[in-house]
């Protein structure tokens, strides 16, 4: 397998695999999940969508977890280090971001998924400063973002195509902040 | 879980087909931002622009990721120059198992579709057991059309992909191995 499996006291993150599709399929069918993170999409497109998450592991050394309960093994979102092309792929800078199914939030697991992906992310992949892209109306996401200590840095940044119509603001925070951070 | 970096290497007469790198970007960046190429590749046929292109490097590494088979990326033997994509196709949803190709514009008309589609062919009906396989082909894909038909497919039925009229051609595996 390409990339590594991290545990939390909850939760396991690995790199997707294809026994992992029904859940992702569900999510992606989401409205209400998926409104801030690409919109709404059919099987054909979340497949695409999650192959290409995959592809990004081979291509970059990092990319999305998948995101499973150690008590049931259910898949219930994806998080992690984002980067679309790379350092030279004009994203906005080192991205961790997140995405649960419905059924799944409101219970701590995004923020304690993300907790773990922001450690190896500092720890592992070297960046020396993380980012959260989120839409202005994405309450939650932003509470998510402040309980790890990320702040707004830039508003209104676009994204790369095919995205490059989605408006968002910037948060995020340096390593040293994130090592200074009370656990 | 299949590791891209293990994607088999095939090699005909003039070309090697192998797995991706993420330095074969700029070479289907090129490849993509071409109208002609585009029209029969892209959903919209339209051409991609970089940044989507790397999104689309990155679905051809993750298919062959998820299913454990893929589009090859296809170079010249000598020399290395990237020629284009060929090999099995099958995202969620999929009339069937595709044999599936595209060559930047540069490589058209030399036979390397052909050489190429043979070698994967061949190692798609040696690696998995499957009856037949199909190939979607735009209606108005005149050339595609023909290397079909010298591949020894048929036309089983018509069909509206993307919106657009298609070509679904196929054959079996006892025809591809009486070629």
């Amino acid at each position: 397998m390409i990339g590594p499996t991290l545990t939390t006291a909850r939760l396991i993150l690995r790199p997707p695999l294809h026994e992992d599709f029904d859940g992702f399929a569900e999510m992606c069918a989401e409205e209400e999940t998926m409104r801030f993170i690409g919109g709404l999409m059919p099987r054909d497109q979340a497949w695409r969508l999650m192959a290409t998450l995959t592809g990004a592991w081979s291509l970059l050394g990092y990319s999305m977890f998948s995101v499973l309960r150690r008590d049931t093994g259910e898949w219930i979102g994806r998080l992690g280090p984002w980067r679309p092309g790379g350092k030279e792929g004009g994203w906005p800078g080192d991205e961790v971001g997140w995405g649960l199914k419905r059924a799944s939030m409101g219970q701590g697991y995004a923020l304690e998924g993300a907790t773990a992906a922001m450690d190896w992310a500092f720890d592992h992949l070297g960046w020396g400063h993380v980012i959260h892209c989120i839409d202005k109306a994405n309450t939650p996401s932003i509470r998510l973002a402040e309980r790890l200590g990320s702040v707004r840095e830039r508003e209104n940044v676009a994204l790369t195509p095919p995205f490059q119509d989605h408006m968002v603001d910037i948060y995020g925070q340096s390593k040293a902040q994130w090592k200074a951070r009370a656990r | 879980m299949f590791d891209p970096r293990a994607t088999p290497r095939l090699e005909t007469e003039r070309l090697i087909l192998r797995g991706w790198r993420e330095d074969d970007l700029d070479a289907l960046a090129a490849m993509m931002a071409d109208a002609d190429v585009a029209r029969f590749l892209t959903s919209d046929q339209r051409p991609l622009d970089r940044p989507t292109t790397w999104r689309h490097l990155a679905l051809l590494v993750g298919h062959w990721a998820l299913r454990g088979y893929g589009l090859f990326a296809v170079e010249e033997k000598e020399g290395g120059a990237f020629v284009g994509r060929v090999g099995a196709w099958q995202p969620e949803c999929w009339l069937g198992f595709e044999l599936g190709w595209g060559l930047a514009r540069s490589h058209w008309g030399k036979g390397y579709a052909l050489e190429a589609a043979r070698a994967a062919g061949d190692w798609v009906f040696q690696s998995f057991g499957l009856e037949r396989i199909v190939s979607l082909v735009h209606a108005e894909n005149d050339r595609s059309q023909a290397l079909a038909k010298r591949l020894g497919m048929k036309v089983r039925e018509t069909t509206y992909h993307a919106g657009m009229p298609h070509e679904v051609w196929e054959i079996a595996r006892a025809e591809w191995k009486a070629r």
